[in-house]
């Protein structure tokens, strides 16, 4: 029988930096995928399945087959769902996981993203509340996940006198960028680049961004992308103590009172058990809810599952009198965090960017204008027009948890494994919309300082969030009776069990979350105890 | 999508796509198979290019095709949404020729 001192359930964002922690920290430890390596070559830039578009199917695991899920409708309709549709909310499932085919945007979260419920008071019938730790806690180990894997943004943000620079210069503004930026300079917003998991420059042996018109949603042609794929789980690995374990399904963690002794895991079918001192589940926040549930693990007071929750996006966008689309890559360059917080009547706010280089395929689906037709010489005319000239402003905003908005086990559908499927049910709670509305008006108010003839934006409704943000399953507390896991990461009531992905998260931030995922991993796999 | 200083859509390869995509999504077919049904009963070909786009407008709106087996309305909805997958997809996917689409747009692939 094999053993380990740490077994890693899951290499994404969280689990590859811990096991770089853990196996520098001289552990032998065994990090399990249930995906496969992913690469350039591999993934492909098919326009209707990747992970920006997935309409047919995506460019990553896990199979279309054996793997659904139950979504319920905010109205209560019941689908099963597999892993391309929208219901399932699917993170990449392969080594490295969405940090292969993300944008990279690597923000850290506002100091006052971790006091949520002190600053605004908890509105009726949401489970708002702050993280156990501060910004300032986890300071430190957002500036070790930054030059460790790499982040491209130039000078520290002026609002943090005593952090480190980021390790490469920041993107330069596109086109597009440099006329938000002179939109947001009549309305005297401040700007900064955004910064990404990109290398602007030549980085730790690999190449410098090619430009291309491929970033979200596909790998890296030339391997400028960081993810814990091309760093933390190699350097992981150059150790020697770390193992990696693709095409593996846990199936359950084994426990023994109060402490979890290995797992159960499939590979080709066959079912063997690994024993581990210690294990860190990071199989993002819809799979490690469920692995929880199914091992019978931390649920003594129903919080396992609960608190769902991802991004709502406010997405405006307009038409310029001249092109201003460059086709440069990666795209997303210039940003305002002026509504992170501090915004009259609503709770919390966002952060507002420009867009990745947008697919013409995704374009003429997404951006639509209801003027024009959508068929015919007119909608020709339209898209040889229009491509060129959109301008968006978007960004993720901060949700507000419900407690119903949850992960459960679906009590009759089952994958191959024969074991019960993740169930979807609930929305986020209302103040999550209304924050959302706020939002896209001050996009709209970009744009049109930008110069945008017309603005366009979608009606909010409220519904289920997750999608490859997902966060707050086994969220973070000292209190056993309203949390899952404690500050550091290790569940409730278990010596030897940590989570370490996105489902500790109390709340989600007004921000892509994925380098607070990286630095929570890394401040909790330097706390295990070996 | 008719012929004009660019090509058209089945010119593009459009039609290619939609019977790769069938081979593969076969939960389509009887929607394509119910709505060209109609199509050849009430002679749409022979009808002039006004008369034919002066339909269509009826079938999106759901004016005409109401009663068909499936509706009019979703048949031409789907018949849009793949003409434009087909078009402007990566031309793996068996429309777009050579790119052309995206030569017609302004995207253009560097890297």
């Amino acid at each position: 029988m094999k053993r380990y001192d740490a077994v890693i359930v899951g290499a994404g964002a969280g689990g590859g930096i811990a096991a770089m922690v853990l196996a520098e920290r001289g552990a032998r430890v065994l990090l399990i995928e249930r995906g496969r390596w992913l690469d350039f070559n591999t993934t492909g830039r098919d326009h209707l399945r990747n992970h920006r578009l997935s309409l047919y199917g995506h460019n990553t695991g896990p199979e279309l087959e054996g793997n659904p899920r139950v979504y319920v409708s905010p109205t209560g309709k019941e689908t099963k769902v597999r892993p391309h549709e929208g219901g399932w909310n699917n993170v990449a499932s392969g080594v490295g996981s969405g940090t292969v085919v993300y944008g990279g945007q690597a923000w850290r979260f506002h100091p006052l993203d971790f006091r949520m419920a002190s600053t605004y008071g908890v509105p009726e019938g949401s489970s708002l509340a702050d993280w156990p730790i501060s910004h300032d806690e986890l300071a430190p180990h957002y500036e070790a996940v930054e030059w460790a894997v790499g982040v491209s943004g130039g000078a520290a943000h002026p609002g943090y006198p005593d952090r480190r620079d980021y390790p490469m210069p920041a993107f330069p503004f596109t086109k597009k960028g440099r006329t938000l930026r002179a939109g947001a300079e009549k309305l005297g917003w401040e700007t900064r680049p955004v910064p990404l998991l990109i290398n602007s420059i030549p980085n730790q042996g690999r190449d410098a961004c090619a430009a291309c018109q491929h970033c979200v949603g596909f790998a890296c042609p030339v391997d400028a992308k960081n993810g814990t794929h091309n760093t933390a789980i190699p350097r992981a690995m150059a150790t020697g103590n770390c193992d990696v374990m693709t095409h593996a399904v846990v199936t359950k963690v084994e426990k023994s009172g109060s402490r979890v002794t290995g797992v159960r895991v499939v590979v080709d079918g066959e079912e063997t058990l690994i024993e581990a001192d210690t294990v860190v589940l990071a199989a993002s926040a819809i799979e490690t809810a469920r692995l929880m549930l199914l091992s019978d693990l931390g649920n003594e007071h129903d919080q396992v599952g609960r608190n769902l929750q991802g991004h709502y996006y406010a997405v405006a966008w307009g038409l310029m009198p001249d092109p201003v689309q460059d086709g440069v890559g990666p795209g997303a360059s210039i940003s305002t965090t002026r509504f992170s917080h501090g915004n009259e009547g609503i709770v919390g706010g966002g952060m507002l960017a420009d867009d990745f280089v947008v697919l013409p395929v995704v374009f003429a689906k997404w951006f639509q204008n209801p003027a024009v037709p959508k068929w015919g010489k007119g909608h020709k005319d339209w898209m040889r027009y229009a491509y060129r000239r959109f301008l968006t402003a978007m960004g993720p905003v901060h949700e507000i948890p419900h407690p119903d908005c949850r992960v459960t086990l679906d009590p009759s559908v089952k994958d191959k494994y024969g074991l019960p499927v993740a169930r979807l049910s609930g929305t986020t709670h209302p103040e999550t919309v209304r924050a959302t509305e706020f939002m896209v008006a001050r996009a709209k108010e970009w744009l049109i300082a930008s110069g945008c003839e017309e603005v366009f934006s979608s009606p909010q409704e409220l519904h289920l969030s997750a999608g490859q943000h997902q966060a707050g399953t086994c969220r973070m507390g000292d209190d056993p009776r309203t949390s899952v896991v404690d500050r550091n990461g290790k569940v409730h009531g278990m010596e030897n069990l940590y989570v370490a992905d996105g489902s500790v998260h109390v709340t989600n931030g007004g921000f892509n979350p994925v380098l607070t995922i990286m630095a929570n991993a890394h401040r909790t796999a330097g706390m295990v105890g070996l | 999508m008719p012929a004009d200083e660019d090509p058209s859509a089945t010119e593009l390869g459009a039609d290619r796509f939609l019977l790769g995509l069938l081979k593969k999504e076969s939960e389509f077919v009887p929607v394509y198979q119910a709505g060209l049904d109609e199509l050849v009963r009430m002679g749409f070909g022979g009808l002039e290019p006004a008369a034919q786009d002066a339909f269509l407008h009826g079938l999106e709106r759901g004016e005409v095709g109401a009663d068909w087996p499936v509706p009019g309305k979703r048949f031409f909805a789907l018949l849009v949404q793949h003409t434009v997958e087909g078009v402007y997809s990566d031309p793996g996917n068996g429309g777009n020729r050579d790119g052309a689409a995206w030569r017609m747009v302004g995207y253009e692939v560097t890297a």
